[in-house]
């Protein structure tokens, strides 16, 4: 009487990336020919593994790399199959979308990079890095035809517990001739930030925009509100399209009573037409207060007299 | 006396019978391969190099007529691509740019329905 064969019809597993420390569970489906009672062994060269006969708990190691768990199955009778599964381990992802900073609309195809690696971003404007995530910081880029290149960082505090990391940001498309464009981008916390813009006298009157008065394009104060944000991340962006000498004011009010600057990881970039060159302004650590004060632009040159801090008080000319 | 002998010989025909029946059996019962190692060279690898890999197996089928019986090695990779000649014990494996920790895995089959895998993890530096 032959021993008939044993075969692993399959060998899955509940996820093909995980991170680490995450479980993941693995089942391996297994027959044989000639009904033999069969005998499940499992392994891993790492990450612990612990098995209830065609179950098995995997453990993701630290490292993070490409892993191959296998099951084999055996007769107990001279007879047995085996298999493999591919399961990629991370340390941690950093993760985001980027939008179009004047309607706040998600941008497909654009190259993100961070260090020296570089991803895209899908029909949904998200990115995924999969890293080792470890305090400090992290300088970003990314590039789509059409739109200003973007040069921005973000920082992974030290006390970061999560294997997750979220940055989001907005790209600017190029400003047209005479337009000046700031744009704040921040992260979860708080809800609401609003940008608030000062003019000089435009035809004879002082203007201020913001959320509650979003100017126009066509007509004094010719400076708009493109995008309101009111729940994290921005964009939140103010377009000047057509400057007037004097002394333009552009600040940030925490709308939001829960939360502060410091913790918001704000971050503003300011493009100025035609070339994109402008600054960017990262949220100072210091100070107490829900205005942040950004800065002044001559609105005859164009130059940015960068301010950056936070303080009690409207900024006023 | 001869009925006392005629029983002695039954009972020797019969336990003839059951040794048959064992050796029998025990020379069709096939023994699974062993992996008794799985080495790759150099490891940690630089990302970019070229690792070897060898596999090191066993058919413990000693004392049955299964002895003796040649093996074949397969090979698969968590990541990248793994190249072995002829299916034997050998292959080899380039480095990929991303550092890590990188599963290999051997899988080693007898003629009868025997398998065993083994798995080294190359650290990509």
């Amino acid at each position: 009487m032959k021993n008939g064969p044993v075969e692993i019809i399959s060998l899955a597993a509940s996820d093909s990336i995980a991170r680490s420390g995450d479980l993941v569970v693995l089942v391996c489906e297994a027959q044989d020919s000639d009904k033999d009672k069969l005998s499940y062994e499992w392994q891993s060269s790492s990450g612990d593994i612990s098995a209830d006969r065609d179950t098995a708990l995997w453990t993701a190691p630290n490292k993070s790399g490409y892993y191959h768990v296998t099951c084999k199955a055996a007769d107990g009778v001279g007879a047995s199959d085996v298999a493999s599964v591919s399961i990629r381990v991370v340390g941690g992802i950093i993760s985001g979308t980027v939008t179009n900073a004047v309607n706040g609309t998600v941008l497909e195809g654009v190259s993100v990079s961070i260090g020296e690696s570089s991803v895209m971003t899908n029909d949904s404007g998200e990115y995924n890095f999969y890293l080792a995530l470890q305090g400090g910081m992290y300088q970003v880029a990314a590039l789509i035809d059409s739109f200003c290149p973007y040069d921005g960082s973000f920082e992974i505090p030290e006390d970061h517990s999560s294997s997750l990391f979220t940055f989001n940001f907005s790209l600017s498309p190029f400003p047209e001739p005479g337009e000046i464009r700031m744009v704040l981008n921040w992260g979860s916390s708080p809800n609401d930030l609003d940008s608030h813009l000062k003019t000089p006298e435009i035809e004879g009157q002082t203007h201020h925009i913001s959320y509650s008065s979003r100017g126009s394009a066509d007509f004094a104060p010719f400076a708009t509100l493109d995008v309101d944000d009111t729940d994290g991340y921005g964009p939140e962006t103010i377009t000047i399209k057509q400057s007037f000498s004097g002394t333009y004011i552009y600040y940030i009010y925490q709308y939001s009573s829960s939360g502060s600057f410091q913790e918001s990881g704000g971050s503003i970039q300011i493009y100025n037409s035609p070339t994109c060159d402008g600054e960017t302004i990262q949220v100072p650590v210091d100070g107490s207060g829900r205005y942040w004060y950004v800065c002044d632009i001559d609105g005859e040159s164009g130059d940015i007299t960068v301010i950056n801090q936070i303080q009690n008080s409207e900024p006023t000319n | 006396m001869n009925r006392y002998k005629y029983r002695t010989r039954s009972i020797d025909l019969i336990l003839l019978t059951i040794f048959l029946i064992l050796t029998f059996t025990s020379c069709l019962h096939n023994y699974e391969p062993v992996i008794s190692s799985i080495i790759a060279n150099p490891n940690p690898a630089p990302s970019g190099s070229i690792v070897t890999l060898t596999c090191k197996a066993s058919d413990d089928d000693e004392s049955s007529m299964m002895k003796n019986e040649s093996l074949e090695y397969s090979w698969s990779c968590a990541y990248g691509e793994i190249v072995s000649e002829n299916n034997d014990d050998n292959a080899i494996w380039i480095a990929p740019d991303e550092l890590g920790e990188y599963s290999i895995s051997c899988t080693v089959t007898d003629q009868f329905n025997g398998m065993d895998i083994s798995t080294v993890d190359v650290t990509v530096e």
